[in-house]
């Protein structure tokens, strides 16, 4: 079964013509239909635009013109993404129906590098949720447990992955969208360093926070997707001019003499006492590697969900104005002036989440009002960026829980502000833009898996693989097949 | 106070330009309020001299690209996207009464 290789191991066959990227590429059509009905991750599928680059990737590969490590590797891509010629909805009613008339510039590199695009995949309308039941288009399930989410926003790319319905996707994370999710479901997720991954042609959230990253099922197939993915980019202003180092180059290098960070502030009253376990017994596994382990305070850390929802939905605010029904995306019928056709057209268009962020960031934003909440806000966050920046004068990465809990239930009712408590521990590092990954450290005694979140120094996601990797060559989950999609 | 709120999320509603039921606008207003209470501790901390961070960019200056001209969508293309259209020009109700 070609669906059950990892990333890495396909890659392999695919460069030694053991299988064609076309008997992949079918053998995972056949895999998405046997899992979509359960888990409902895929918003599209598209089967003819995959077949066609799979078919151009064996004609590379006969040619001996194989373009590396991606080429002919079905992977699938967040509906946040632009691809040409594909509707993008972002989760969104308003969207429906806008096709994308350009690559952004993440897909047109995964296409550069040979990768198969099959479809697009779920997510919390513009990746405001936690949990994907704020996409307009009916939530997607854990596969390790349907009736739970697979988190989120990017919860249709962590249940794809998890489910082996790619070998790989993309998300983005503005809050913990890549890791939480990733957690959740048992994959491996890593949001770089803001400015490493160029944000041009991503439906943008919060435009300071947003950032574009893989999830794989082992680190050195995220490894791998970073890289193609990584570098300075004309189209964005914020992507970064600094050279890609070789991701997957340290991977093996061990832990030894490296010091790892375990901050106070991540291990919460209320949290589940299986994720503690887990994780404290990760850090075990770390100092058995030769890692030194050394408490630390991030002392701001409490502050930052205030500060995140203050920034964030006031970054929201401006981005979404542009959704208004004259140049693209849907309009509301009927309308007799210009102001009556936008403002009916987002109600119309908008699901209850993004309503109720855009009137918190509008809030945040009026006279009257910024210098108490968004100034004051933007000032406690150079607070956090300093906890961070201090810390990591003595150690080389922090060790946390990714979320309080593992997934929870489908459909359970809880006011915002409680939903936004279970993103507590992976807000910090979008405030300070700072790189994290989520890798999977064990299961619950109900088997859901629960992830570790590693927090890096700026630009070092290299030293955040090599220290996933290590743990994931003492504990690797990576090749246990959810039994719901079994 | 929450009569207050209430005034102000139907105003900052028609800022962003939401077309809000009555409903809508009461809900909105309650949890509202109960983030404000929460987002109120910030007011708590000294920030006494603590420079606001605008954005996460790490690096000192953006790069500028070179002012020159790039190939871009074009009218048809974007005029294509339009749920309304005559040609390559987008149709929108009538602005001026």
């Amino acid at each position: 079964m070609i669906w059950r290789m990892t990333l890495g191991e396909l890659s392999a066959q695919l460069a030694s013509r053991a299988v064609s990227a076309r008997e992949a590429t079918l053998q995972q059509l056949e895999r998405i239909d046997a899992v979509e009905p359960k888990i409902h991750a895929f918003l599209r599928v598209d089967r003819e635009g995959a077949l066609a680059m799979a078919d151009a990737a064996d004609a590379r590969i006969q040619a001996g013109r194989r373009r590396g490590p991606l080429d002919g590797v079905p992977l699938a891509l967040k509906d946040a993404f632009n691809q040409l010629g594909t509707e993008t909805t972002a989760g969104s009613k308003i969207l429906r129906g806008y096709v994308s008339p350009y690559d952004a510039t993440a897909v047109a590199r995964l296409k550069d590098a040979g990768a198969v695009l099959l479809g697009k995949l779920n997510m919390d309308e513009f990746a405001m949720g936690s949990s994907t039941e704020h996409s307009a288009f009916g939530p997607t399930h854990n596969p390790w447990d349907l009736s739970r989410t697979p988190g989120g926003s990017s919860g249709g790319s962590s249940a794809a992955v998890a489910a082996r319905a790619c070998f790989g996707a993309l998300g983005t994370d503005t809050g913990g969208s890549i890791r939480q999710p990733a957690s959740h479901c048992g994959v491996v997720g890593l949001k770089p360093t803001y400015g490493r991954v160029s944000r041009y042609g991503v439906v943008a959230y919060a435009s300071s926070l947003d950032q574009v990253g893989p999830l794989a099922r082992t680190v050195a197939d995220c490894a791998l997707i970073l890289q193609a993915i990584a570098g300075p980019d004309p189209r964005d202003a914020t992507s970064a001019a600094r050279a890609v180092p070789d991701f997957g180059a340290g991977l093996n290098q061990g832990v030894a003499g490296l010091t790892l960070g375990v901050p106070s502030e991540y291990f919460v009253p209320g949290m589940d006492p299986e994720v503690e376990r887990a994780v404290r017994a990760a850090v075990e596994t770390y100092e058995a590697l030769g890692a030194r382990v050394v408490p630390v305070s991030l002392p701001h850390t409490r502050y930052a969900l205030s500060c995140y929802y203050l920034l964030a939905t006031a970054e929201a605010s401006s981005n979404l104005a542009r959704y208004d029904g004259v140049k693209f995306g849907q309009r509301a019928a009927g309308a007799q002036s210009v102001g009556e056709m936008v403002a009916r057209t987002r109600a119309e268009g908008f699901g209850p989440e993004v309503k109720r962020r855009i009137v918190l960031g509008t809030y945040a934003l009026s006279a009257g009002y910024y210098d108490a909440y968004t100034l004051r806000a933007q000032k406690v966050r150079t607070l956090i960026r300093r906890d961070f920046d201090q810390v990591f004068e003595r150690v080389d990465a922090l060790l946390t829980p990714t979320a309080p809990t593992p997934a929870f239930l489908l459909g359970e009712r809880a006011p915002p502000l409680q939903r936004y408590l279970g993103d507590v521990f992976t807000l910090s590092c979008n405030l300070a833009g700072i790189p994290g990954l989520s890798v999977p450290c064990g299961f619950t005694h109900a088997g859901l898996p629960v992830g570790m979140q590693l927090l890096g120094k700026p630009w070092d996601e290299a030293g955040l693989l090599r220290l996933a990797a290590a743990y994931e060559r003492e504990n690797d989950l990576s090749a246990r097949i959810p039994g719901a999609v079994a | 106070m929450a009569q207050d709120l209430a005034a102000q999320v139907r105003r900052v509603a028609a800022l962003s330009n939401l077309a809000l039921s009555e409903g809508e606008l009461g809900a909105l207003a309650g949890e509202l309020s109960v983030i404000l209470a929460h987002v109120a501790e910030l007011h708590a901390l000294d920030l006494a001299g603590v420079p606001p961070m605008t954005h996460a960019a790490l690096d000192e200056a953006p790069p500028l690209r070179e002012d020159s001209v790039c190939p871009s969508l074009g009218a048809e293309r974007a005029a294509a996207l339009a749920p309304e259209r005559e040609g390559t020009q987008v149709v929108v109700p009538r602005v001026i009464e």
